[in-house]
């Protein structure tokens, strides 16, 4: 973490709070949390929309959706955000089309719906300025509605935000157990900072 | 700092640096870049935002040109 206020929170209550999760998870509290904990008047509008995105009313599953947010930070090479969202996607998810979808979502045993719409979204997040109304026809023809590709794109937005801060701020990057446990927590209680 | 990191124009240094950073690669920021736009700005809590913000504009330009491009597809459609 490179602003250590951020890691050991900016009060004597948000440092008791960090402490006290911390020992009730047996874990370092990662940084994501420490970072919705700091400044929460600036960065509460950044997590309401993550929340709503990956949480709120959908045709795509929490899983789906969890797994379009490990792709953003694998196409963004956030090592943090790959664990961390690739670790919450397994529990709705077998793991092995979770590793498949990353390494090649091409070729992954998932719904022709999504594969078309992380084509869409890879182009989204690589080469912004290229998308063009085609690549989103090219989605709806996959048998995806508009209000689904909105849904994906609502995702992959907020993940283009978090993938950033993370890396710019340099997370430590926990252990896959420690991925697991927080995977739990973020499947039960959302983004809400 | 938000424009910055969607492409926009330079702003003044050292913040544009480490906004056009984050904006184009931000898994490659420096130590440095943190360190120097803190140290301009006094504050932790400051360069908090200006990262924070800078990572707004990246991703808010990904809404609009996506949403954008779904918005013509559907027009064509209609």
């Amino acid at each position: 973490m490179r602003l250590p206020e951020v890691e050991r929170g900016s009060s004597f209550g948000n440092r008791l709070l960090i402490g006290f999760i911390s020992t009730v998870m047996r874990m370092r509290l990662p940084d994501a949390a420490r970072v919705a904990f700091y400044h929460k008047d600036f960065g509460r509008p950044i997590g309401a929309w993550t929340h709503a995105a990956m949480r709120g009313s959908s045709s795509w599953t929490i899983g789906e959706r969890e797994l379009m947010a490990a792709m953003v930070a694998k196409w963004n090479s956030c090592e943090f955000c790959v664990g961390a969202h690739s670790a919450v996607a397994a529990k709705q998810l077998a793991r092995p089309t979770i590793d498949q979808t990353l390494a090649d979502y091409r070729a992954a045993p998932i719904t022709n719906g999504l594969r078309a719409t992380l084509g869409f979204l890879e182009k989204m997040t690589l080469h912004p300025a290229d998308l063009s109304a085609e690549d989103a026809r090219t989605v709806l023809r996959a048998g995806v509605t508009s209000e689904a590709l909105t849904d994906a794109i609502a995702v992959a937005s907020a993940f283009n935000i978090v993938t950033r801060y993370a890396d710019a701020l340099d997370f430590a990057i926990p252990s896959p157990s420690e991925f697991e446990k927080a995977g739990d927590m973020l499947l039960k209680r959302g983004y809400r900072s | 700092m938000a424009a910055r990191a969607a492409g926009g124009p330079p702003t003044e240094p050292p913040y544009d640096e480490l906004a056009r950073q984050i904006g184009a690669a931000a898994h490659r920021t420096t130590d440095a870049q943190v360190a120097t736009v803190r140290t301009a700005l006094g504050s932790e809590k400051a360069a908090f935002e200006v990262t924070l913000a800078a990572a707004a504009g990246a991703g808010l330009l990904r809404w609009r040109l996506a949403m954008q491009a779904l918005a013509e597809a559907n027009d064509a459609s209609s």
